[in-house]
């Protein structure tokens, strides 16, 4: 089974976020900030990381970078996030994200991109 | 007038309704005069009186409910 | 002078007696004792007309005690009238209903066909019924002709028609003089409620006579009678058929009360305030008591009187004075059978005219190219002649069946037979307002099927025996097949005719009603007012934003629209009241979703609520919402809602929501020009609860196998996070009214200690519950400032839901301290959490300073608490700042200019 992290503040896109990933087939993982998602990835090194940019403490960026140069380059990252700007997008493929995806998101589509990054 | 009165009243229309209809009614239904009266009348305006009366005090304690209720 | 010039003149002096009451009535119109329970309860009793006058009596002589049918129902319906009759009244006034079959076009989608359907089935029943009560009367004319040996005048031949003249003069003077038809008729209700003291004094006063002048009391009378053949039928009602009967025109006169044109006139139409309705529970029954108390008296009276049926007993009233040779209290009885025929004829009429003008009248205009553009200038000059010709009308019909195909009838059974009816609009009306499935198509097949099987049962005999057609269809059957006879339809043969063709067709209409509207489904439209019909009480307060509306719509446009049917003043008045009520400002353009369901609403009080739905639909161009993305999700869930029960409660908050939402859209557009990052940084703090909506209603909607809780635990999140968007939507609004300087902020002179007490009471309850340990440190002597009560509330409230936010989460401490210092005073408030870095104590008075200044983010919030707290204290002219206390926390404190005397 592959695996999921999620990582949110907002409780109530956690949920919903949970809810599609499960019924996808996924073992899901979740974390409410940066830094207990920097212990997660690597005690469970998930298959894709969704994650948020705006968090307490550490930021997704941040989370991202460290994945990605410290943890498993493998490990897929899709940025899910409410900064819209040209700007975020470019900083956030610059910290090596394989996908950016902007809040609100269709469910469907976001689904699909998991899939296509997990396998 | 509170949820309660509105039950009451329609607790009473229940009530009432079956106090007016058969078997109720078969009761009184009777060919014979009791004091002079025809036993079914007496029946029919013991109901009918008892209807106003307790319309009107349910009502009162409805709208007095209403005015000192808080 | 002959008895029948006297007769002429009392009733002539009667009717100008009624112009002169309504006169007045109508002058005092505004006099609040002129609106009062028992003038409402006595216009109830419009119900007892003529024929309850005479026929009563003519019915319990021979038929003995089933005549009572006619008022059990409506003393059963008594208790109900705050759960029945109220909800009508409300949703009528709610949508300016003003007659039964607006009321059902409206439940199903503001259909004209309904409408027009259920009307011309009022005409059919009620026209007969209005033929009877003048042929009561000019039957009760004939007595007293006859009674003055031989003399038959031409005038007698036509009293009814004389009689017509007068009415139609009176209907038309005051229950038609507003063109507004939801307005009331004042003048109309006196006359009514006149005339129902009249007719039951007339009466009673009759009673005491028969009982206790001609007899020696009730018992008397019983005890005499008893000697009679016929007896003991006459007191009580057949073990056999007689229970049936009795139940059936039972459930007949329980509808009846309610569903009568007139009824509903009165009842619903002419109520101005619900708690009226309280007092006619118990004073209604008693009217009907107190007028059916000597009918069997006077009855068996009657019998022994004038033995061997050699006088028709519809007549005892009026004959057993004028036997004895008391004129006088002959003519007063006559008066009291005038009173209930009139108030009949007037209240009949004025629905009638007022259902025929909305719902075919107007139609009928509208439809028809040429005849809108010719009548166009003047409409509303059309509807109110029309509306008055139609009485005229409506009068004349009725006179022509009692001249030409009524006559052989008693006032009884055709009575009944408008009361079956009438009764066929039970399961469409009162079925749809407590069931919210109930649909159009369930509603025209009700209808449909109810109207066949009564014409069929009790209108077509009526037909045969006026000898218009043969009489083998009534023997044969239709067709010439046994089980289809009407009088006996499929073969079941009732002893009496009604209840059957009531039992039939009530059946037939119900089970139609109930089997198309469970297998077809709902309009959109249709949902709307199905929602708003059974939960009324829910949306009166919130109609005019519980209905959502799409579309593009100016201003002038629907002025012009209501100017027409209303007249210019009368809608410029309206505008510019409903425009302050609602804050829109003056020299708006656009109509939005409010101003389009206020004229809506105006216009069906003129022109009924379908007519009014169309001619709205051609000043205003309704196209889908188009806005951004989130309308488009709130739309999604709500098309999927409509399908799904429990949604469907929901439903509406999130339409709220969403009208909301597209008004705060509006003012940010406006916004936009001026503050480009300001909107930005809105739009991105709105991200948030959109994700949160659109996921979750894209999840509800992908997976119909969810399980119920999981459902309502998206639906709860949906709700929770469309008021967190409303939260946000207000404080913008907030804010932009306070830095327009559209919101006025009134000075009084207050103490700043008061207001932090107030403020310390709302918070108390939330504080305790988080633990948080609050204390106060008020200054003893502390000056008066000048300032806004409410507003300064709101401030200290906003600083210390930040100081809870912050606040240390295991040891929470607050306090709120007064002082004064140089001229001014003091409010500060602290607390011991992290408190605030240096450099960020001026920049965090700027709205959104923390999403736009950092990656990281803070606790929840808009952001825009303490921009709106510094605001309102610049209009006070006073300082709000930041610093960091002594030991650790923050405290944040506004001082105000000490009031200068």
């Amino acid at each position: 089974m592959k695996k999921v992290l999620i990582v949110d503040d907002e409780p109530n896109i956690l949920m919903s976020l949970e809810f599609l990933m499960k019924k996808n087939g996924y073992k899901v993982f979740i974390a409410r900030d940066g830094s207990e998602a920097l212990g997660t990835v690597q005690d469970e090194l998930p298959d894709v990381v969704i994650l948020d940019i705006m968090m307490p403490e550490v930021d997704g960026y941040e989370v991202c970078e460290f994945i990605k140069k410290k943890v498993d380059a493998n490990i897929k990252v899709v940025f899910l996030t409410a900064k819209g700007k040209e700007s975020d997008f470019e900083k956030g493929y610059e910290v090596g994200a394989d996908f950016y995806m902007t809040k609100p998101f269709s469910t469907k589509k976001l689904v699909d991109k998991v899939n296509e990054l997990a396998n | 007038m509170s949820k309660k009165v509105v039950t009451y009243l329609t607790v009473i229309f229940v009530a009432f309704a079956l106090a007016l209809h058969y078997p109720f009614i078969a009761i009184a239904n009777k060919p014979i005069l009791v004091y002079g009266f025809p036993a079914f009348l007496i029946y029919l305006t013991f109901v009918w009186v008892l209807l106003i009366v307790v319309g009107f005090l349910v009502v009162r304690k409805g709208t007095s409910d209403d005015t000192h209720g808080y | 002078m002959g008895i029948e010039w006297v007769v002429i003149i009392l009733s002539s002096a009667y009717l100008g007696l009624l112009f002169v009451i309504a006169g007045w009535a109508e002058k005092n119109a505004n006099k609040q004792w002129l609106s009062n329970p028992y003038i409402y309860a006595l216009s109830l009793a419009v119900y007892c007309t003529a024929w309850t006058f005479y026929g009563s009596v003519g019915r319990a002589a021979n038929q003995g005690l089933d005549f009572l049918t006619t008022y059990m129902g409506p003393i059963l319906m008594a208790p109900l009238f705050w759960l029945v009759l109220r909800k009508i009244i409300r949703i009528c006034k709610a949508q300016r209903i003003t007659s039964i079959a607006d009321f059902i076009s409206a439940r199903y989608g503001k259909s004209l066909f309904l409408g027009a359907f259920a009307t011309i089935i009022c005409i059919l029943a009620i026209i007969p019924y209005i033929s009877i009560q003048l042929k009561a009367i000019s039957s009760s004319f004939r007595i007293f002709s006859a009674d003055v040996a031989g003399s038959k005048g031409l005038f007698f031949n036509d009293s009814a028609f004389y009689l017509m003249v007068i009415l139609a003069v009176f209907t038309i003077f005051f229950g038609s003089r507003k063109i507004d038809a939801s307005q009331k008729n004042t003048g109309l209700i006196t006359v009514v409620a006149f005339e129902s003291l009249f007719k039951l004094f007339a009466f009673v006063v009759l009673g005491f006579y028969v009982t206790y002048g001609l007899f020696n009391g009730f018992s008397d009378i019983f005890i005499k009678s008893s000697e009679l053949p016929y007896f003991e039928r006459l007191i009580t009602i057949d073990p056999v058929d007689g229970y049936g009967d009795w139940f059936w025109l039972n459930i007949l006169s329980f509808l009846a009360i309610i569903l009568l044109p007139r009824q509903f006139h009165v009842a619903v139409k002419e109520n101005n305030d619900e708690n009226h309705l309280k007092k006619a529970i118990w004073l209604f029954p008693l009217y009907l008591f107190l007028i059916n108390v000597f009918v069997l008296p006077i009855a068996l009276g009657g019998n022994l009187l004038f033995p061997g049926n050699s006088v028709d007993a519809d007549t005892y009233v009026l004959v057993m004075p004028l036997a004895q040779g008391n004129t006088f209290l002959a003519l007063l009885v006559f008066l009291g059978g005038f009173s209930a025929a009139t108030s009949m004829i007037i209240v009949s009429t004025s629905a009638l005219s007022i259902m025929i003008s909305n719902n075919l009248m107007i139609p009928g205009i509208l439809r028809s190219e040429f005849l809108s553009k010719k009548l166009n200038p003047q409409l509303n000059k059309v509807v109110l002649r029309g509306r008055q010709l139609m009485i005229v009308v409506m009068l004349m019909l009725a006179y022509l069946y009692y001249k030409y195909i009524g006559q052989p009838f008693p006032l009884v059974s055709i009575g009944l037979i408008s009361f079956v009816g009438v009764a066929q609009f039970a399961p469409s009306a009162i079925g749809g307002m407590f069931w919210k499935g109930g649909n159009y198509k369930g509603a025209i097949a009700s209808l449909t099927v109810g109207f066949l099987v009564w014409m069929f049962t009790l209108v077509l005999p009526t037909i045969v025996n006026a000898k218009l057609i043969d009489a083998t269809i009534l023997n044969e059957g239709l067709f010439g097949l046994s089980w289809l006879k009407p009088q006996a339809f499929l073969g079941v043969d009732f002893s009496n005719n009604v209840s059957q063709g009531f039992m039939w067709s009530i059946l037939c209409n119900g089970l139609a009603y109930v089997g198309v509207s469970a297998l077809t489904s709902q309009s959109i439209k249709e949902t709307n007012q199905a929602e708003v019909f059974v939960d009324i009480f829910k949306y009166s307060t919130v109609y005019e934003s519980a209905i959502v509306w799409k579309g593009q719509a100016f201003i002038t446009d629907i002025k012009n629209l209501l100017s027409m049917f209303l007249g210019k003043r009368r809608t410029d008045l309206a505008f510019e009241r409903f425009s302050d009520r609602n804050a829109i400002e003056q020299g708006t353009i656009e109509a939005d979703f409010r101003v389009v369901n206020f004229a809506e609403k105006l216009l069906s009080g003129a022109v009924g609520s379908a007519s009014a739905r169309v001619l709205m639909s051609s000043v205003v161009k309704e196209e889908e919402i188009k806005l951004e993305e989130v309308f488009n999700i709130l739309q999604e869930t709500q098309r999927y809602i409509t399908d799904n029960k429990e949604l469907k409660k929901k439903s509406v908050e999130l339409e709220t929501a969403g009208v909301k939402l597209r008004q705060a859209n509006k003012e940010l557009t406006k916004l936009d020009e001026l503050k480009d990052e300001f909107i930005s940084t809105v739009t991105h703090e709105m991200r948030t609860p959109i994700t949160s909506i659109r996921a979750l209603s894209e999840i509800i909607n992908d997976n119909e196998d969810l399980k119920t809780e999981e459902r309502a635990k998206f639906l709860d999140t949906i709700v929770e996070e469309t008021k967190r968007m409303e939260r946000l939507i207000n404080q913008v609004l907030d804010l932009e009214k306070i830095e327009s300087g559209k919101l006025e902020i009134p000075f009084s002179t207050i103490h700043l200690n008061d207001v932090a007490n107030e403020s310390v009471r709302k918070v108390k309850q939330l504080i305790s519950e988080k633990g948080i340990a609050l204390s106060t440190n008020l200054h003893g002597k502390l000056p008066l400032v000048k300032g806004n009560r409410d507003r300064l509330v709101q401030v200290i409230l906003n600083l210390m839901s930040n100081a809870i936010k912050f606040c240390d989460n295991s040891n929470g401490e607050i306090t709120i301290t007064t002082s004064t210092r140089n001229g001014s005073v003091e409010l500060s408030v602290s607390d011991n959490g992290p408190g605030v870095p240096k450099d960020s104590q001026k920049l965090i008075f700027e709205a959104f300073y923390q999403a736009k200044n950092q990656t990281l983010k803070k606790p929840e919030g808009s952001g825009l608490g303490l921009t709106i707290c510094k605001k309102i204290i610049d209009k006070h002219e006073g300082s709000i700042w930041i610093e960091n206390g002594a030991e650790s926390g923050a405290v944040v404190a506004f001082s105000l200019p000490k009031l200068k005397l």
